[in-house]
């Protein structure tokens, strides 16, 4: 084996290795998902009770939901946010 | 045998090193690469926008249009011709008289289509359009220089158009995705000046002064604060610049601070949901209603406040994550500290809360 067949050699490996790496780096990318959720927060006015519930349609920041069940004051939708979950598939 | 290979290797390996330098055809063999490239991309922008048509039909359906596939083609095609700028003389007051036609306007092909709504429900409707009309434009302009550069076989253009493609596709991704919220009514990332006003004024009556803006009076350690926020829950921005301007000419001036909250643009490296002060009135408008609060506030010498959280252009469209939300908590807190520090007790101050008040009331 001689010089130029071995610089041949190392070239063809050379690509092959980058092929390589970059077809994992996509894969790599691709296979983190996430998983998002949009969640109601609802509080009571007075602030002595606090939960939080799945969002539904009509849904709306300041929507009155009901009565505090600790006071019996009114119970609103305080904030309405996207939660991530990450899942690996 | 070996030799022979090794040599018709070589040879060739020349030839094409030779034809690479010293002719066009490495040239040709990037365009047409960059153009493949390019094809692809354009067909990805392609099936988001037809999505985003599709969907904004299907919404017009819902709410009783007689022909939904017209309105939405005259409503993502409708443009606005800027004002001439080369003489600046008026030229906020003949940009707000355009923006107002271009409302009047859009409002009311939709009343002709879909007959007397509710104006959240117009609100919304207006907003998923102007997402697919984005859209829309974003496709013909990469369609555009795509077919140009191919016809003129410049290399330059189809460059610059391949380096641009990236940043185009995430925002015409962040489009697509805003959707969502616009179509179900969740509060965007652009929200967070409304949401802060909303948790300033949870439960105090809102009283509308100017179209489409609405104002609560709370009290804050003694002073009396004005909110202002746009009208909700529909997609509005409203327009704060002209209710600051009628509050403080209704207290002839004697309001000792204007307090502006927007959301702001965070450079890439910034994390979201971080909190800056500055001074100046933080709307990003197109400069009609922002002028409003320097003109009034310089009038009647009252110094103006901004406070912006920071996120991305995608997370300003796109629902409003929680950490946006845990921000307007720290900037409700905050706003109440510069009243208690920079206003006097018994003194009038005006908080406005800038952006889109989508699901936020």
């Amino acid at each position: 084996m001689n010089a130029l067949q071995i610089l041949q050699i190392a070239a063809i490996i050379v690509i092959v290795v980058l092929l390589a790496l970059s077809i994992v780096m996509a894969e790599k990318k691709t296979s983190k998902k996430k998983e998002k959720k949009t969640i109601a927060l609802i509080k009571c006015d007075k602030g002595d009770y606090e939960t939080k519930r799945e969002f539904k349609s009509g849904d709306f920041v300041g929507k009155v939901e009901g009565e505090c069940p600790k006071c019996k004051g009114v119970l609103r939708v305080y904030a309405i946010f996207v939660e991530e979950i990450e899942s690996h598939k | 045998m070996d030799g022979d290979i090794q040599g018709i290797i070589s040879t060739l390996l020349f030839l094409t090193l030779f034809l690479m330098m010293f002719t066009n055809v490495g040239q040709k063999l990037q365009l047409m690469f960059m153009t493949a490239n390019l094809r692809s991309k354009l067909a990805i922008l392609e099936r988001m926008l037809n999505d985003s048509l599709a969907r904004a039909e299907k919404v017009l359906s819902i709410a009783g249009s007689k022909n939904p596939k017209r309105t939405v083609k005259r409503l993502t095609e409708f443009f606005v011709v800027e004002p001439v700028s080369i003489e600046p003389t008026d030229i906020i007051r003949r940009l707000a008289h355009i923006l107002e036609t271009r409302r009047g306007n859009i409002r009311r092909i939709l009343i002709e289509d879909l007959g007397e709504k509710s104006k959240h429900e117009l609100n919304n409707i207006e907003v998923i359009l102007e997402v697919s009309a984005a859209l829309n434009y974003l496709y013909k302009f990469v369609r555009h220089y795509l077919l140009l550069g191919e016809k003129t076989s410049n290399l330059i253009l189809i460059m610059q158009l391949a380096y641009l493609m990236p940043y185009i596709l995430r925002i015409a991704d962040a489009y697509h995705k805003s959707l969502d919220a616009f179509e179900k009514g969740i509060p965007i990332g652009d929200g967070l000046g409304p949401l802060v006003a909303f948790k300033l004024a949870p439960t105090s009556p809102r009283h509308e002064i100017v179209e489409e803006t609405v104002y609560s009076i709370i009290e804050v350690d003694g002073r009396i604060v004005y909110v202002v926020k746009a009208e909700g829950p529909g997609a509005t921005v409203g327009k704060p610049g002209e209710a600051i301007e009628k509050i403080v000419e209704k207290e002839k001036g004697n309001v000792s601070r204007i307090i502006t909250v927007d959301a702001a643009l965070k450079m890439e490296g910034e994390e979201t949901g971080a909190i800056a002060e500055g001074v100046g009135a933080a709307i990003g408008d197109p400069g009609p209603e922002k002028i409003r609060i320097e003109r009034i506030a310089t009038k009647y010498n009252i110094p103006v406040d901004a406070i912006v959280v920071k996120m991305s252009a995608e997370e300003a469209i796109q629902a409003m994550t929680k950490k946006i939300v845990e921000a307007a908590d720290n900037v409700v807190e905050y706003v109440k500290e510069i009243i208690k520090t920079r206003v006097p007790k018994g003194g009038k101050v005006i908080v406005a809360g800038i952006g889109n008040t989508v699901g936020i009331v």
